[in-house]
C-alpha cells in the first residue's frame, strides 16, 4: 500500500475488473490512451505473482472511501538507466478535476524514487490533452521531444510530448 | 508436527494463513525493515502458500503461534540451505503488531535454531538485518547469534541506502 | 571489450569451453571457488553457449591477455535480480596458472568493476572469499575492497570449517 494524500495506490484485486470495466468504457477517460477498441472483459490484468523490478501495475483508491477510482504504474523499467515510463488513468469522472490525478502521479512519482530507486521518470502525453500536460508540468515535469503527428486519435493526427522528471524536480 | 518454544509454537503453513500474511505484508510498519518493497495481492499470497508442496531439507517455513492463546502471529522460514556446508538463511517475522516487543521474536528464533540444529543437523544459521532495525539486532542476540560484521549501503527503502549487519549463530 | 592495462574482457565463445572446462576440474583453482563436483563438457559447452549474449541479470566475461590474446579465465557480475538495490556479486576464476601472482587478477577485478560501475550503473560491488586466501584478499584490497564481515564456518571444505570474508566496494570507492 502506497500512501498519498488523497489516494492510496495499492496492487490490483480482482474485486477492481468492474470499476475497471467501466473506465475502459468511457470514451473521456480513454480518449488520450493508445486504447481506441472497446475493452475486453478480461482487459484489466490482475497480475498473480508478486510485483518486481521490472513492471508494476497498481490500482489507485480513493484514501476516503476506498473505492477504486483508477489506475496507475510504472514500466519500461531499464536497470543500467534506472529510469521507467509511468502511466496514470483517473476512470471514475466524478474524481476528475479534483486533484486526484495530481495527488496519484506525486504519490507514484515518489515511490519511484524512494522505493524503487529510479534516477528519471517519463511519461508519453498527447499534446492536446492540455489539462494533463498542465498536472505533469505543475508536478515537475519537463517537456523533452515533441513527436510530430505520433498518434491518430478520433480522425486526426495529434503530437506527442515525451515529458521527464528527476527525484531533485518533484514538487 | 509442531515445534514448541516457551511463547511460540511452529507449524506448517496452511492456506487459511493467507489472510493474515497479506494482512502484514502490505503493512508498512512490519516491512519498514524488510526488503520487501512492492504491494503484494491476497491472490498472489494464497497462491504461494498452495504451491508451495511439502517441505524439505531445502525449504523448512513455518507458521508461528502464540503458545498461549494459539494466535497466529508471525511467519519463519529457513531458505537457501546447503547440505555440505549444512548452513541456511534465517527469514522471521513477527506480522501481528500487539505481539511486538514480548520475546515472541526472541522465542520463535531459539525454536528454529533448534529444529535446524537437532532435527535437520545444520551447522550454521545465518541472516541479514538492517542496521537501523535495533529492536531486531537486540532479539537476534538474546537469541545467541553473534554479529560478525556490517555490509555498508546494501539495501535501498525509503529513499535512501542502509547497511545491513550479518549475525549468525553456530550449532552448538 | 573492455581493456584493462593487462587484460581484455569479452563474451564467452565456444572456443573458450575446452579450457574453462580444464580450469573448473582443477583442484587448484576448485579450491579457490568451493567448487565441489566434477564439471562434464557437455555442461561447460550450455554455459559458455548461455553467456554469450550479455545483459545485466546474464553479465559474464572471458578474460584474456591484452598482449597476444591468451585466455586467462571467466569472471562476471552477478546476482543483480533486485536492481533496487543497486549491488552486484563479483566473480573472478583466473584458471590459467601460468600467469598467477603477475598482476592479471588485480587487473581483472579493476575492469570488470570499472564496467559494472560505469555500464552498469552499480552502487555497490560485493564479494565472498574464504579467509584463508590471502593472495586473493590482499587483490581485492588493493582494489578498494573493504572487509566487512567474517562469515564464521560458512562452508565445509576438505574435511574441515572454512571462514567466508565478506568484502565490498562502493561506488567511488574502486583504485
Amino acid at each position: 500500500m502506497i500512501a498519498g494524500s488523497r489516494v492510496v495506490l495499492r496492487e490490483r484485486r480482482p474485486s477492481d475488473v468492474p470499476y475497471a470495466q467501466a473506465w475502459l468504457d468511457d470514451v473521456d477517460a480513454m480518449r488520450w490512451t493508445l486504447h481506441p477498441y472497446p475493452a475486453a472483459p478480461d482487459a484489466y490484468d490482475v497480475p498473480g505473482e508478486p510485483l518486481s523490478w521490472g513492471l508494476v501495475p497498481l490500482t489507485v483508491v480513493d484514501a476516503e472511501s476506498g473505492r477504486p477510482i483508477g489506475h496507475a504504474g510504472l514500466g519500461d523499467m531499464v536497470p543500467e538507466h534506472r529510469r521507467a515510463l509511468c502511466w496514470i488513468v483517473i476512470g471514475d469522472a466524478a474524481f476528475r478535476g479534483r486533484g486526484y490525478g495530481e495527488d496519484t502521479m506525486r504519490t507514484l512519482c515518489r515511490f519511484a524514487f524512494e522505493t524503487v530507486n529510479l534516477a528519471k521518470v517519463e511519461l508519453e502525453v498527447v499534446a492536446d490533452n492540455a489539462a494533463a500536460v498542465r498536472l505533469y508540468e505543475r508536478i515537475g515535469f519537463v517537456r523533452e521531444v515533441t513527436r510530430r503527428r505520433a498518434r491518430w486519435i478520433e480522425g486526426a493526427w495529434h503530437d506527442e510530448h515525451l515529458m521527464g522528471l528527476f527525484p531533485e524536480e518533484l514538487r | 508436527m509442531t515445534f514448541t518454544g516457551a511463547l511460540v509454537r511452529l507449524r506448517a503453513m496452511e492456506p487459511r494463513d493467507a489472510d493474515a500474511q497479506y494482512r502484514w505484508m502490505n503493512d508498512l510498519e512490519v516491512t519498514e525493515h524488510l526488503g520487501w518493497r512492492y504491494p503484494i495481492s491476497s491472490l498472489a499470497i494464497a497462491q504461494r502458500l498452495d504451491g508451495a508442496g511439502a517441505m524439505t531439507f531445502a525449504n523448512p517455513r513455518f507458521s508461528v503461534e502464540r503458545a498461549d492463546t494459539g494466535e497466529l502471529i508471525g511467519y519463519t522460514a529457513l531458505r537457501d540451505v546447503t547440505p555440505e556446508s549444512r548452513n541456511g538463511e534465517l527469514d522471521l517475522v513477527i506480522g501481528e503488531r500487539s505481539a511486538w516487543g514480548q520475546g515472541f521474536g526472541t522465542d520463535t528464533a531459539r525454536t528454529v535454531c533448534a529444529f535446524a540444529f537437532e532435527r535437520i543437523g545444520l551447522h550454521r544459521v545465518q541472516l541479514w538485518v538492517v542496521a537501523t532495525h535495533a529492536p531486531a539486532i537486540r532479539a537476534y542476540e538474546k537469541a545467541g547469534f553473534v554479529r560478525e560484521g556490517v555490509a555498508r549501503e546494501r539495501f535501498f527503502k525509503r529513499g535512501r541506502y542502509h547497511d545491513a549487519v550479518l549475525m549468525a549463530r553456530l550449532a552448538p | 571489450m573492455y581493456a584493462g592495462s593487462l587484460v581484455r574482457l569479452r563474451a564467452p565463445e565456444p572456443r573458450d569451453a575446452e579450457d574453462f572446462h580444464r580450469w573448473f576440474n582443477d583442484p587448484d583453482v576448485t579450491g579457490t571457488l568451493g567448487v565441489r563436483y566434477p564439471l562434464s563438457m557437455s555442461v561447460e559447452r550450455e554455459w559458455v553457449e548461455r553467456s554469450g549474449v550479455g545483459s545485466y541479470t546474464n553479465c559474464h566475461f572471458a578474460i584474456e591477455t591484452l598482449a597476444d590474446g591468451v585466455l586467462l579465465g571467466s569472471c562476471g557480475l552477478f546476482e543483480t535480480a533486485l536492481p533496487e538495490n543497486r549491488c552486484a556479486v563479483l566473480g573472478v576464476t583466473l584458471g590459467n596458472k601460468e600467469y598467477w601472482g603477475r598482476g592479471y587478477g588485480t587487473d581483472t577485478v579493476r575492469t570488470l568493476c570499472r564496467f559494472g560501475f560505469g555500464e552498469m550503473n552499480l552502487h555497490r560491488i560485493e564479494l565472498l572469499v574464504f579467509a584463508h586466501n590471502a593472495a586473493a584478499r590482499r587483490v581485492y584490497a588493493k582494489v578498494g575492497f573493504v572487509e566487512e564481515a567474517v562469515a564464521r564456518q560458512a562452508h565445509w571444505g576438505d574435511g574441515e570449517w572454512w571462514d567466508d570474508v565478506h568484502m565490498a566496494l562502493l561506488e567511488g570507492e574502486l583504485r
